[in-house]
């Protein structure tokens, strides 16, 4: 056998030895590899009419998130815009959240990131569930409709509380498609073409429909307010009752999916109800939601209640908002209030303070339910202003308390400066800041660092209002 | 594309049964062939167990029994060679002539070797000697010694500061994950810790989440290091290039003890020791002071030195408070806890069957208590409410660890051309953590929120501080439930530690390994083994029990269950041809399947009755399924082909090639190939080379290979995502809940592994009559299609928000030395040093592709990921760290840094202020290493004393927790301690700059001042072996004994201003010392006795 020669043994010892055993990994190569994935869905699972229903469910689950749900200590947008504004406070020790309460944003802010990111997939969402519909339930326009909402509703409040030079691309088949940034105003116009295709399509008479429609002719009037469309944002939103609501519901019982406010307030104590004065001393412009007792926004002190709630940081002295924010208490997107709010407005700006308050007076007299909280009624105001500008902070005062923490406060706050001509100063919190330092000069937010991936996106065109 | 389970044992089991039988076909080729028997002795006539007795140029190698006895069967007819070789002793060789039919003797004696190294290592292709090898490889044999003489009491502890280039973080907690990196970061999206493979099989290693804020667990301290014979750390794709795909980080190679034939040994061993947290923490500061408009105010308000700078707030007096020093008071939580080890082992049989068994019970606590206050309450309540309980173990003593383990190993000569093995190893860990980290129920982070002051230090109280807050600075001293915080912050001790995190693993690990000789130039090894571990990690909050936060207090309980399973199948047939005398080829061919498995699910909910611990219990439980996880697969089937050739025993080159498919990989890409090529080369040997007294040997090394890193099982895939909605009644506010999808990941059909290749070179030299010992190594490593999380802008309203992508290279280069040196070895004193000693760097040499899209913050196109602190920028190191700077300067004189003596960014030219631009500060990884081991041998070797120094730099860290809590708290020392102060040395105007910049400035601030260099040397082992005079071990009818008595962790000496530059959680390449614990203190005495 040692005679053989070195080629002879190899080719023993590969025909003896290992061909069988590569002939055998060979022959079950495919089984063995075979990947072992069967609980991922895949886009093949997502076709049909079926497939298109469940894009539009989902789609719908994530406005929500992305607006005013949470989850564990992650709150959405609206809660993080009433930071910035004088509706909340932080009692927190993030300085993320530190800092939106500043106005003071830094573009890498990890939280103003996700909310930015989640309210642009949210887009992405009910553009993929638009593209299903029309391709598989070409018919069911109402569904249709409520996506275009979706997708104009997004596009309309990240429009009103982020800055110039905003994008809004789309991703097709999984591919990302990147457009240029749009100013502000631009970006509105761009919501109020997906909103004018959710209130064409949406002109059914079935509940869905008619639910669609609603909501996007009030987002198409802030909107327009936004774009100083005054008169034609009251013609818009005109039709719709008082008494409408796009509710914002959430999971029975679940610790997974709640009110997004109830997250950051009473259940991990991260926000306090906002004040005019603080342990810094008096804040400048901020109105006095804990301490007026106002119906509209029941608040009260933490170390009062039982049990007991006291701050996240063990230092600022906490309010919390009573009755309005349980677990799983509905928060209205879009309500018909916003709807007499834009008529108002329309009043104020055409000098009608007599008309701007007879609106005002029946809301207060008749207050309308904002998911299932309905404030005890308020006396009228008696006394009509006399001025625009009295009118004018009548009118932002009230409006501030009737949409408390529904993510209006931040952009009423900017329309103030760059549209009734205030400073900045003369309208958000301003002076020396509760927990250190003094009040930063943001009146919008950055669109934050991860959209510099965009080839087109190189920061903010403008940070002013 | 449709994906199906399908899973199939018997499919493994009948193709390896077809692949077995298929071996037996050459049973046929027969030759003539002799048999070689003889004995292995010391110079003294003591027989050598385990020395390895090899046929040259065969791959036949043997163990001597207990009575060194030895027997080579299937001798090939003529001059063959027979080789020893035995840790501790000096190779030998002998040839002899084998005639047909001969049965010869051949002794040998050993002379012992000064330095010990070990000589035989494990290959992916079987033993194989080290000479033979041209890669570096390091090596921790007689692990049993290690294990006995020092302070070991997991994986790490072994392996720590052993190998240059090789970086172990160990953990911070009891038996916590380690972070182990092999030769830097290659990888920027994958994980850059090695494989492990034990007894042949793939091994479960990945660090699980531990549920408490950020530290990790490890499947890594399941193993019972006293059950090791010897750990291999195969170092980059040169060496690692047969392992495949996913080597490329380095592979450590675990084998286990095996039986040794004679007499049962039996070693019995018990451990005794305390485990201590003797870090320093720092303390918390108050300024109480006045307003200079309002000093008559009723409360004092808190003062910070900006607000002293500014002429806001002035000082009237100072407190200061560190809750981590109340250790022996009634309300601090550290602890001197103890630690205890016992086990037995057993060792015998015959030539026939060998078996070691062994056992192993470890128990520890962390150094963590309950504080006696809330120990006294929680008593005063049950013995004011007739309740039985008071407070529970788990309450009292929150972190401990419970380690079971028991193995069986059997070795078996089927016959004189087979033998079989079976290892079996079964393990039991139970764990309880308390929370740390990035976590409100932390107590460290409630101690860090001490507000300066303990209240009835200071004339206050709770009940005081409640009633006014404003007298005790807005601190109100009570919790939510009313209870006296003694201090703490937001919660105490008492109600933190009610929340209870545990874990149990249950583990097997068992392989079955055949070794067929059917001829004598042909070896064929199978192995089939088997990893599995199933876990369950549970937190629990029981009724009215826990922190007063949110629904915590009305009952909580997360309960999640794993199983990991890997299967791993592999034969080689290696065959041997001499076609001169100095001649040799050795070829070798193999099949390699590993199939790695995971599937979980998780559950929790709120809302307990009394008595109630379980998901099923609760109110209120959590929808959705984001917490659970699917089950994965990832499975890899590789074939290889080596040739070894051996010119004159002293150049040893080396082809290889492996071709890997992976499930992984995407649709589009099919197959990978890695090939190797090195060479070994004696070239003292040779007769040209010089001859120099000195020089015992010189050996240079040359290597070159490829490996490579998959991707995630699913990561190929497009896929959406169940996600239910509740969905409302159209313009109503009830609403229902609705099953819907969402798009999720976007997926790759182009993924392809990371493909890493390295070349190594290197030499070997041993000089003074074997005196000294010196290894230096240089490796240059190229990671090619390294895998990058392409980000995503948001604003495409993609469901990601990155795509793993091969888009990426990157270099590694680094130089490995280490000197091992006997310097005195008299009988009465004796004096070993090993010196090692590494430098590495890597560089990113490509982000983005032309397909990439590029980040527009750096202005040179397609070279950037990230826009945070750790960014991925060609030209620098992965992970490098990235800041805006700034600059700072006393204008006044007066001592304290305010706002507008701070500037953040950097000038331009035209003197506008640039504050986007980052700057490069430094390497995330230690890249420098150093270690020194001093041994001493004293009063005839009866006394062994070994100390081990360990060195890491050239890599800065986030020094997270003085930045989170002077950025938050006006209590910290950065912010508090000014000039003049009583409180200690004041801050220093950078210390004050750096928080002002972080803080205080208005705009864009910076965190840079808190970027540190994490460099250390720290003094990691010190023990003391006696061997016990053979007396006593007559006495306790031992055939010997010994005490070690040992300490690990016993001094840090470094810059780094955080607590401790090994306080990190997490096994990122990133560490993250966040309110996280440092290192614990451990001593230990140890008895082993011998049987």
């Amino acid at each position: 056998m040692n005679r053989l020669t070195h080629r002879a043994r190899l080719a023993l010892a590969t025909v003896a030895c290992a061909a069988p055993l590569f002939a055998g990994a060979c022959t079950f190569k495919d089984q063995l590899l075979q990947p072992q994935q069967p609980q991922i869905i895949l886009p093949e699972d997502a076709g049909g009419v079926a497939g298109a229903e469940a894009l539009y469910l989902g789609s719908l689950g994530r406005l929500k998130s992305w607006a005013v749900g949470g989850n564990v200590n992650q709150e959405s947008l609206w809660p993080m815009l009433s930071l910035m504004t004088d509706e909340f406070k932080s009692t927190d020790t993030f300085s993320q959240r530190n800092e939106t309460d500043q106005r003071s944003v830094q573009t890498n802010d990890a939280l103003v990131l996700s909310v930015y990111t989640q309210a642009q997939q949210g887009r992405g969402y009910a553009q993929d569930a638009i593209n299903a519909l029309f391709k598989s339930e070409p018919t069911a326009t109402g569904k249709i409709g409520e996506m275009y909402f979706a997708l104009g509703f997004a596009e309309m409040q990240l429009a009103e509380d982020f800055c110039n030079g905003l994008p809004f691309g789309l991703t097709i088949s999984g591919v990302p498609n990147y457009t240029s940034p749009l100013s502000s105003a631009d970006a509105m116009k761009l919501a109020i073409v997906h909103l004018d295709s959710a209130i064409n399509l949406a002109s059914g008479t079935d509940a869905i429909s008619v639910n669609a429609k609603n909501a996007a002719l009030i987002t198409k009037g802030r909107a327009q307010v936004f774009l100083s469309q005054w008169p034609a944002a009251a013609t818009t939103v005109a039709s719709v009752a008082t008494t409408y609501q796009y509710a914002i519901t959430f999971l029975a019982g679940s610790t997974s999916d709640a009110n997004g406010f109830w997250i950051m307030t009473t259940n991990s104590q991260r926000y306090s109800v906002g004040d005019s004065v603080d342990a810094s001393g008096q804040i400048a412009n901020a109105i006095p939601f804990a301490s007026a007792k106002d119906p509209r926004v029941p608040a009260a002190n933490g170390t009062t209640l039982s049990p007991v709630l006291k701050p996240f940081d063990a230092q600022t002295l906490p309010y919390f908002v009573q009755q309005m924010f349980g677990r799983n208490d509905p928060i209205a997107l879009v309500d018909g209030l916003d709807a007499r709010l834009i008529e108002a407005e329309a009043k104020l700006q055409a000098a009608d303070y007599a008309g701007m308050m007879t609106i005002l007076n029946a809301l207060r007299t008749s207050p309308p339910t904002q998911g299932i909280f309905k404030p005890a009624a308020l006396a009228a105001i008696a006394t009509t202003p006399a001025t625009k500008d009295a009118a004018t902070t009548l009118f932002f005062r009230e409006k501030a308390f009737w949409t408390f923490s529904r993510g209006q406060r931040f952009g009423d706050l900017r329309r103030l400066v760059r549209q009734y001509n205030r400073t900045a100063n003369q309208v958000w919190p301003s002076g020396t800041f509760h927990k250190g330092g003094v009040y930063g000069p943001d009146v919008n937010w950055p669109v934050t660092d991860n959209e510099k991936t965009n080839p087109n996106f190189t920061g903010c065109s403008d940070r002013s209002a | 594309m449709r994906v199906t389970r399908t899973w199939n044992a018997g499919i493994l089991v009948r193709s390896t049964l077809a692949a077995l039988v298929a071996l037996a076909a050459p049973t046929m080729v027969q030759a003539q062939q002799g048999r070689i028997t003889g004995r292995v002795t010391s110079a003294s006539g003591e027989p050598l167990t385990e020395s390895r007795v090899m046929l040259a140029g065969t791959s036949t190698i043997v163990s001597t029994t207990q009575d060194g006895k030895y027997t080579l069967a299937n001798v090939p007819l003529g001059k063959v060679v027979v080789r020893v070789i035995r840790v501790g002793f000096v190779e030998q060789k002998k040839s002899v002539d084998v005639a047909s039919g001969n049965v010869l003797t051949l002794d040998f004696t050993m002379v012992p070797a000064v330095v010990q190294l070990q000589e035989i290592v494990t290959t992916a292709t079987g033993e194989q000697r080290r000479v033979e090898i041209g890669n570096s490889i390091s090596t921790l044999g007689d692990v049993n010694k290690r294990v006995e003489e020092s302070p070991v009491t997991n994986l790490s502890d072994l392996m720590v500061a052993k190998s240059p280039g090789v970086v172990i973080l160990p953990g911070n907690m009891t038996s916590s994950a380690p972070t182990v990196r092999i030769r830097g970061l290659n990888s920027m999206s994958l994980s850059n810790a090695p494989i492990y493979v034990i007894d042949g099989v793939r091994m479960n290693s990945g660090s699980i989440s531990g549920g408490v804020g950020g530290t990790n667990t490890s499947y890594i301290n399941d193993l019972n290091p006293a059950e090791i014979e010897d750990i291999e750390i195969v170092k980059g794709p040169s060496a690692a290039t047969l392992y495949g795909t996913d080597a490329a980080n380095g592979a450590i190679v675990i084998t286990t003890k095996k039986g040794k034939a004679g007499s049962s040994r039996w070693t019995w061993y018990g451990e005794q020791g305390t485990v201590q947290d003797r870090n320093e923490y720092p303390s918390s500061y108050a300024l109480w002071g006045h307003s200079p408009t309002n000093p008559t105010a009723a409360n004092p308000v808190r003062c910070n030195l900006v607000t002293v700078g500014q002429g806001t707030c002035v000082v009237d007096s100072t407190t200061s408070a560190n809750l981590f020093k109340e250790s022996n008071s009634s309300i601090g939580v550290l602890a001197t806890v103890p630690h205890s080890q016992f086990g037995g082992q057993v060792s015998g049989g015959n030539d026939a069957v060998r078996f070691f068994i062994s056992s192993d019970l470890t128990n520890e606590l962390g150094p963590v208590k309950m504080p006696g206050a809330f120990i006294s309450r929680f008593d005063s309540v049950a013995k004011a409410t007739n309740l039985q309980l008071g407070v529970r173990d788990e309450w009292a003593r929150p972190e401990m660890f419970q380690r079971a383990n028991v193995r069986t190993n059997l070795n078996a000569a089927v016959s004189p051309k087979l033998d079989m093995s079976i290892n079996a190893g079964f393990g039991k860990t139970d764990q309880r953590l308390p929370n740390v980290d990035n976590n409100t129920f932390s107590y460290l982070y409630n101690s860090y929120q001490n507000p300066g002051f303990i209240p009835e230090r200071i004339g206050e109280s709770a009940a005081k501080c409640n009633a006014t807050p404003a007298r005790c600075l807005g601190y109100t001293g009570t919790d939510g439930v009313g209870y006296d915080l003694h201090g703490y912050g937001l919660y105490s001790p008492g109600e933190l530690f009610q929340r209870v995190v545990s874990q149990s693993i249950q583990r097997f690990i068992g392989s079955a390994q055949a070794n067929w000789r059917p001829l004598a130039w042909m070896q064929n090894d199978a192995t089939i083994g088997i990893d599995l571990a199933d876990r369950e990690n549970l937190t629990l909050n029981r009724l009215n029990e826990g922190p007063a936060s949110g629904t915590t207090r009305d009952g909580l309980v997360t309960d999640g269950h794993n199983n990991d399973r890997n299967f791993s199948a592999k034969a080689t047939s290696n065959s041997t041809w001499q076609t001169k005398q100095y001649l040799n080829f050795k070829t070798s061919l193999g099949v390699d399947y590993v199939n790695i498995e995971t599937d979980g699910a998780s559950a929790s909910g709120t809302g307990l009755p009394p008595g109630g611990q379980n998901v099923g219990q609760t109110a209120t439980r959590s929808t959705g399924n984001t917490n659970n996880q699917l089950p994965q697969a990832n499975k890899t089937l590789g074939v290889y082909v080596q040739e070894l050739v051996s010119i004159r025993d002293r150049l040893f080159v080396t082809g290889a090639v492996r071709s890997d498919q992976n499930s992984a990989f995407g649709t589009n890409f099919q197959r990978v190939f890695y090939p190797k090529a090195s060479a070994s080369y004696i070239i003292s040997d040779e007769s040209f080379f010089p001859k120099f007294n000195a020089l015992d040997q010189l050996r240079l090394r040359f290597a070159y290979g490829a490996s490579g890193v998959q991707p995630g099982a699913t990561t190929t895939f497009r896929q959406f995502q169940a996600s239910t909605a509740n969905v409302a009644t159209p313009g109503g506010t009830a609403g229902t809940d609705k099953s819907g999808l969402i798009a999720t990941a976007l997926g790759n059909s182009d993924l392809k592994p990371e493909k890493s290749t390295e070349a190594e070179m290197g030499f070997e030299a041993r000089m003074f009559t074997n005196r000294i010992n010196f290894d230096l190594t240089y490796y240059n490593k190229k990671t090619q299609d390294a895998l990058v999380n392409k980000p995503i802008a948001p604003s495409s309203g993609a469901s990601a928000t990155s795509v793993l992508t091969n888009l990426a290279s990157v270099q590694n280069t680094g130089i490995e030395a280490v000197l091992t040196t006997t310097i005195l070895d008299h009988r009465n004193f004796g004096w070993d040093v090993t010196l090692s000693g590494s430098h590495g760097s890597n560089k990113i040499l490509k982000v983005f592709g032309p397909n990439g899209y590029c980040s527009s913050t750096i202005t040179t196109a397609c070279d950037s990921v990230g826009t945070g602190v750790s960014r991925q920028i060609k030209g620098k190191p992965v992970n490098g760290q990235y800041y805006v700077p700034f600059t700072y300067a006393d204008s006044n004189a007066d001592g304290i840094i305010t706002p507008n003596e701070v500037i953040v960014g950097t000038r331009k030219a035209d003197g506008t202020l640039d504050q986007t631009t980052v700057q490069y500060y430094g390497y995330s990884n230690p890249r420098d290493i150093v270690s020194i081991q001093n041994g001493f041998d004293l009063f005839q070797h009866k006394l062994r004393i070994t100390g081990l120094f360990d060195y890491k730099g050239g890599f800065d860290l986030f020094n997270s927790t003085s930045q989170f809590y002077c950025q938050q708290t006006n209590f910290c020392y950065d912010v508090s301690v000014g000039p003049g102060s009583k409180m200690g040395a004041p801050a220093t105007l950078f210390n004050q700059a750096r928080n002002v910049a972080q803080r205080f400035v208005t705009g864009t601030k910076t965190q840079v001042g808190y970027s540190e260099s994490g460099q250390f040397w720290r003094f990691r082992e010190l023990a003391a072996t006696i061997q016990m005079p053979n007396v006593v071990a007559a006495k306790l009818r031992a055939r010997d004994a010994n005490i070690n008595i040992s300490g690990r962790n016993l001094h840090v000496w470094t810059a780094y201003k955080g607590i401790d530059p090994e306080s990190g959680y997490g096994n990122g390449d990133v560490q993250n010392d966040f309110s996280t614990t440092s290192p614990p203190t451990y001593f230990t005495v140890r008895l082993n006795l011998h049987y």
